[in-house]
């Protein structure tokens, strides 16, 4: 699923901010994103399943749950082209790349923090398909 | 004192409701007696993905008032059997192997749908209990509840939020149960 968002991230005009290839490791005790600004970074996909539908026998219908973090920070004074690159970046969850994989729950939800003057955005991608 | 836990995904142990067909297509279920004193099942469609099911099996009363009498007098009359439930929708057991097949076709290959549509007449099996202690025998002990009736009350569904097919269903009994060790006689 990291490569399926990278590509789609790849394919999206995100201005002054590029994708970066490497995972958002910390490194010695910073983390990546925070010393490469306007780098987006895109961590390993997590995936959870549940019941869904509870069945009297062994075929439970499980809902399968995949989570993907993707980072990218900038200097809060200026913010450049922010509001549309992350706005861009919410829509990838409906495209056709990822409806297409049955997924019929597809949810992102933002959130950022300051750390110094720099502006960390997290965007985490929640994609719930039956399974 | 015991109780009877299923054990869903325990296939010694967990609910089963076996359906067939009687008398029409072999290997048809073969129901002997008015009221069946024995019914063998034969080559069943085992019904999957069952969410619940209820055993239904409410006694009609007839009430009248005496004046001798400070309270109603009741006595019990017939009963309507019915087993019902809800099922996950699995295509190939629901709408069998053949879309338009006829009443006198295999069970599987009419489908629940294909039986309910046909109002073809079944005989059914369900096992309650699972008589072992320790759930690794299907023979000892074992409380099959059957009958003859029909399948009825299907209304597949699906909804944006849960998009799986779920169903009700009922099997709407023709008379007695019938508890049985065994699905051969």
């Amino acid at each position: 699923m990291r490569a399926v968002v990278m590509e789609l991230i790849q394919d999206t005009d995100t201005g002054v901010y590029t994708l970066s290839q490497e995972l958002p490791y910390t490194a010695d005790g910073t983390a990546l994103y925070t010393k490469n600004l306007k780098k987006i970074y895109v961590n390993l996909a997590q995936r959870s399943e549940e019941i869904a539908i509870a069945t009297l026998d062994a075929s439970n219908i499980t809902n399968q749950t995949t989570r993907v973090q993707v980072y990218l920070a900038n200097e809060a004074r200026v913010l450049p082209s922010y509001d549309q690159v992350v706005t861009d970046l919410i829509a990838i969850k409906d495209s056709e790349e990822i409806r297409n994989q049955g997924y019929y729950r597809r949810q992102c939800e933002v959130s950022t923090e300051y750390e110094d003057n720099i502006l960390i955005t997290t965007l985490e991608y929640e994609f719930t398909k039956i399974k | 004192m015991a109780f009877i836990n299923p054990s869903p995904g325990n296939s010694n142990v967990q609910i089963v409701l076996q359906i067939n067909v009687i008398g029409a297509a072999s290997p048809s279920a073969v129901v002997t007696g008015d009221p069946p004193t024995a019914i063998a099942m034969g080559t069943t469609l085992n019904v999957p993905a069952l969410q619940d099911i209820t055993i239904n099996a409410a006694n009609d009363v007839f009430t009248w008032s005496q004046l001798d009498s400070s309270a109603k007098k009741q006595v019990a009359t017939t009963s309507t059997n019915s087993i019902s439930g809800n099922l996950v929708v699995d295509p190939t057991t629901f709408f069998g192997t053949t879309l338009t097949a006829g009443s006198t076709t295999a069970v599987a290959v009419q489908g629940l749908l294909g039986l309910s549509r046909n109002k073809t007449k079944i005989a059914f099996a369900l096992r309650v209990y699972d008589g072992s202690s320790d759930g690794t025998t299907t023979t000892t002990g074992d409380i099959w509840l059957k009958g003859i009736g029909y399948i009825t009350g299907l209304a597949p569904t699906v909804s944006a939020d849960a998009p799986v097919f779920v169903s009700p269903f009922t099997i709407t009994v023709d008379g007695e149960y019938l508890a049985a060790a065994t699905t051969a006689t």
